[in-house]
């Protein structure tokens, strides 16, 4: 047999290989959009009885420690704890962790909530970087800034968790913008069980585009450009019809660190956040499971779809590329850092469904993904290419993806319906079909790129552009 | 295959297409609608308005004699949007409209139907109209499959009011969501005085967290009959019942119970000893402080805290002990103790009369040096460098250490 013949088996046998994995993974994904459409449905349901005012009111309401760890966020920071302390909420705190800033997050935050130096313990339950000073303001009694060495976001949470006086604590990014009701929504699953849940996501959507006025948002709209409306379609369809699924299963393995909310207690059981990857809200949740698991105590990790944070995207490719190359590398790092859960029947659906999946089609997928375009090139080359059966397979797998996207504008459409004008809906239904044609494939080979990386064990965040949020106000003023 | 893989494209496309029609057209369906519902309320609301201020005895004249069926979700959600609003004569006026329109007996049918959402807005639009001929539909639907039809029960129960409602919801906080046991134990909380007997007459019967429910309602309506029954309680084998007893009679604030309330401070469970040392800081009693002093020395963060801020409410004597704790050899109660008197503004007072003389100088003096000596100089490097007096900032200077000094004129 000679070499050509042999690769013209290999290309043969991975062109099948990649047609069933196709077949699985929309199954999959097919039978996550029915879950994610049965519980978005129930869920809306539920929430014409909304009891946010006697949440809000009730003594027996959880207090919550939110935490926000910042680091170079000038732009935002101060806007971001606006929102905070206008939120709506019984009792809460809101503690700012300033994670060695180079900038002036610290003075923007001094001067603007009149801080002095407070003689509040800090205690070393976690082991986290020297603190320099703890702030209390003198304007909001339940704001607290802690200044200390950089040592990264997880180590910024961790000094937050010290210092969190409650029992629920709620990691908010410092660039993030949480809607007034969004503590109450969130703190629900909480109220309803509170010994087995031990922790609760929000939805993240995009906050380019909309106007921001002191750090609210008052008019939700799609933002001019095009890569931050297609990142709405796929937050869209990862949310309400990915997360929303696998919350049902109770295999949720992450919880946005934008706006993510747990029991202190069981965090503090398993040392807090890890330095070793980089995405701490990801592993934090995969090592809860893991702990309660082998705690053999119920549980459930919730995914509430309603309370929104809103987040500022990338607006530009490379900002896209470090952003996406930093989640792939801590997904990898998670699961091999976790590897003895898959197909693991001790840890339940989460052994042996949920990693699984992201093993094989979350982080894999990508790798097949490209090598399929690879495939075609050679099998084009060696003569075995059925083109039509090829430019078939493609306009599926296209269409399949379109229609994806579509159910998730649908479910957003019959449930939250956060972008009110038929503008912003065309503009929905024409990205969702445009992501199909070049962002698909190049959020691909970022997330190749990001698996080479982290194999030459590349660490860090990378430089991430803020623009600031959008500023009614100053747009006003500009306009006049 | 291939025709396998065409039929797969077209049906895709189709689906495709379908949704986005469906999308399309499912806002537009939601924009006539809501436009015409708001065109139609503009017409019928004065109208209804009319009938609430008038004294007509039915809504039928003030609507033409009858409502087209298209009308009626318009009218039903005027209703009902303006009787939660009003009280008196025109809540009943608008409750009566709703019966006579048909929309109550509408929503009993609807209490009894297959679909869960269908049930929990009828209770809660049977809630909203006050139908007290729905009470024993009510109660029945407080054992409903589903629990948010239960909830809404609950809450319509307690809107309804009336003792046949007050059982059932009693029996009720034995729900196992907690948020429901937390919302019935509000909405008890809210009929007032007249559940005190039910609660009490249920409590042998009830679960756990339902026995505390029940526990919490006592002291949060202030039920002074059932202060006796509430000392009894201290007794209980189960220290969460000891611990929230203790809490409601200090809610209650009743001066009898304070030597059964000293008593539970040196219980074996510390929620009972913080919830007894906060309940004695309610009820104000001055023979608790060498106890609640004592307490301070507890091996429980809650204990202490709750001690402090019982031994401030006392007054004066309460103070007094709080600095004479200073002194103490134990540095959380010396700790918890400088929290307090700094929260209760008497370190600014000390501080203050170090610009004085004699006695009292002496006495600021001392207070000032077990605040440096606890470690506890944020605020007295504030007071260095921004007290008005000056004489005040040179002797705060001249107590705080070296090093703090530079701390604060930094």
């Amino acid at each position: 047999m000679n070499f050509a013949a042999i690769l013209k088996d290999a290309v043969i046998a991975f062109n099948v290989f990649v047609l069933f994995y196709f077949l699985v993974l929309n199954s999959i994904y097919l039978i996550l959009f029915l879950i994610s459409l049965v519980d978005v449905l129930k869920f809306v349901r539920r929430t014409f009885f909304s009891d946010y005012r006697q949440i809000m009111q009730s003594d027996m309401t959880w207090p919550i420690s939110v935490l926000i760890p910042a680091h170079d966020e000038e732009k935002t920071i101060v806007e971001t704890v606006r929102s905070m302390l206008m939120i709506n909420y019984g009792e809460f705190e809101i503690i700012v962790i300033d994670d060695g800033s180079n900038d002036g997050t610290l003075r923007r935050l001094i001067d603007a909530y009149e801080l002095r130096r407070s003689d509040r313990p800090y205690r070393y339950s976690i082991a986290t970087g020297q603190v320099r000073a703890v702030y209390g303001s003198l304007a909001h009694p339940n704001l607290t800034v802690v200044d200390k060495e950089k040592g990264g976001k997880a180590d910024a949470l961790n000094a937050g968790i010290n210092l969190a006086r409650y029992p629920l604590f709620c990691s908010i990014d410092g660039d993030s913008i949480i809607e007034d009701n969004a503590l109450l929504r969130v703190v629900k699953p909480f109220m309803e069980k509170p010994i087995e849940t031990v922790a609760a996501g929000g939805i993240v959507r995009i906050v380019n585009g909309c106007d921001v006025k002191d750090g609210r948002v008052t008019r939700i709209a799609l933002s001019d450009r095009a890569l931050p409306i297609l990142q709405v379609v796929e937050y869209l369809r990862a949310f309400l019809t990915g997360r929303v699924g696998w919350s049902n299963l109770q295999s949720l393995l992450i919880i946005s660190g934008a706006f993510g909310i747990y029991k202190k207690q069981e965090v503090l059981e398993i040392g807090g956040y890890t330095h070793g990857t980089d995405t701490e809200d990801l592993e934090l949740v995969v090592r809860l499971h893991a702990h309660m698991r082998c705690k053999k105590q119920p549980y459930r990790v919730v995914f509430v779809p309603d309370p929104v944070c809103w987040t500022e995207a990338p607006e530009t490719l490379s900002v896209l590329a470090r952003q996406r190359n930093r989640w792939h590398r801590g997904l990898l790092q998670t699961l091999w850092h976790h590897k003895r859960m898959l197909f693991n029947p001790k840890y339940g659906n989460v052994g042996l469904v949920a990693f699984p999946y992201f093993v094989l089609f979350e982080l894999l997928g990508p790798f097949i993904e490209t090598f399929g375009y690879l495939a075609v090139i050679v099998s084009y080359l060696l003569g075995i290419l059925d083109v039509q059966f090829f430019m078939m397979f493609l306009a599926v797998a296209i269409l399949y993806g379109m229609f994806l996207s579509i159910a998730a504008i649908l479910l957003e459409e019959i449930s939250f319906r956060r972008y009110p004008g038929w503008i912003d809906l065309t503009k929905l239904l024409a990205y969702s079909v445009i992501e199909n044609f070049g962002y698909r494939q190049i959020l691909s080979a970022m997330k190749v790129k990001a698996f080479w990386d982290a194999i030459r064990r590349r660490r860090g965040w990378g430089r991430m552009q803020r623009r600031g949020f959008r500023q009614e106000t100053l747009r006003g003023q500009v306009s006049r | 295959m291939q025709g396998a893989l065409i039929v797969t494209v077209l049906s895709i496309a189709a689906i495709f297409l379908a949704l986005t029609i469906l999308i399309v057209t499912g806002k537009a369906w939601r924009e006539f609608r809501d436009g015409w519902c708001r065109a139609r309320r503009r017409v019928l609301e004065p109208l209804i308005l009319k009938y609430t201020h008038g004294s007509d005895a039915s809504v039928l004249p003030a609507l033409g004699g009858a409502i087209a069926r298209r009308d009626r979700v318009v009218v039903e959600t005027i209703l009902l949007d303006h009787v939660s609003r009003v009280r008196g004569i025109e809540h009943e006026r608008l409750c009566r409209a709703l019966d006579e329109l048909g929309f109550v007996d509408r929503f009993l049918a609807n209490l009894r139907g297959s679909r869960w959402w269908g049930r929990a807005k009828a209770a809660e639009k049977l809630g909203i109209a006050s139908a007290k001929r729905a009470t024993s539909q009510l109660a029945a639907a407080l054992t409903d499959e589903v629990p948010e039809v239960r909830l809404r029960a609950a809450k319509a129960l307690g809107l309804v009011g009336g003792r046949a409602a007050v059982l059932p919801l009693v029996n009720a906080l034995t729900e196992p969501n907690r948020w429901s046991t937390i919302r019935i134990a509000d909405i008890l909380t809210g009929m007032g005085g007249e559940v005190v007997k039910e609660l009490m007459d249920a409590f042998p019967k009830l679960n756990a967290h339902a026995k505390l429910a029940a526990l919490d309602i006592l002291g949060r309506i202030h039920a002074l009959e059932a202060v006796p029954w509430l000392l009894s309680r201290l007794d209980d084998p189960e220290s969460n019942v000891r611990a929230r007893a203790a809490h409601a009679l200090g809610a209650i604030g009743v001066v009898d119970a304070a030597p059964v309330l000293r008593k539970a401070l040196t219980d074996a469970a510390w929620p009972v000893r913080a919830m007894a040392a906060k309940a004695l800081g309610r009820v104000h009693d001055l023979e608790a402080i060498p106890a609640l002093c004592g307490a301070l020395r507890d091996s429980e963060w809650w204990v202490r805290a709750n001690a402090a801020e019982a031994l401030k409410l006392a007054g004066p004597p309460g103070i007094e002990a709080l600095e004479g704790m200073l002194k103490d050899t134990d540095l959380y109660a010396t700790h918890q103790a400088c929290l307090m008197l700094q929260d209760a503004g008497v370190l600014d007072r000390r501080v203050a009369e170090l610009a004085g003389n004699g006695e009292r100088r002496s006495a600021a003096e001392s207070v000032v040096s077990r605040f440096v000596q606890a470690g506890q100089l944020s605020r007295l490097r504030e007071l260095a460098t921004a007290h008005s007096d000056a004489v005040v900032r040179e002797a705060v200077l001249r107590l705080l250490p070296q090093k703090a000094v530079t701390g604060a004129a930094q």
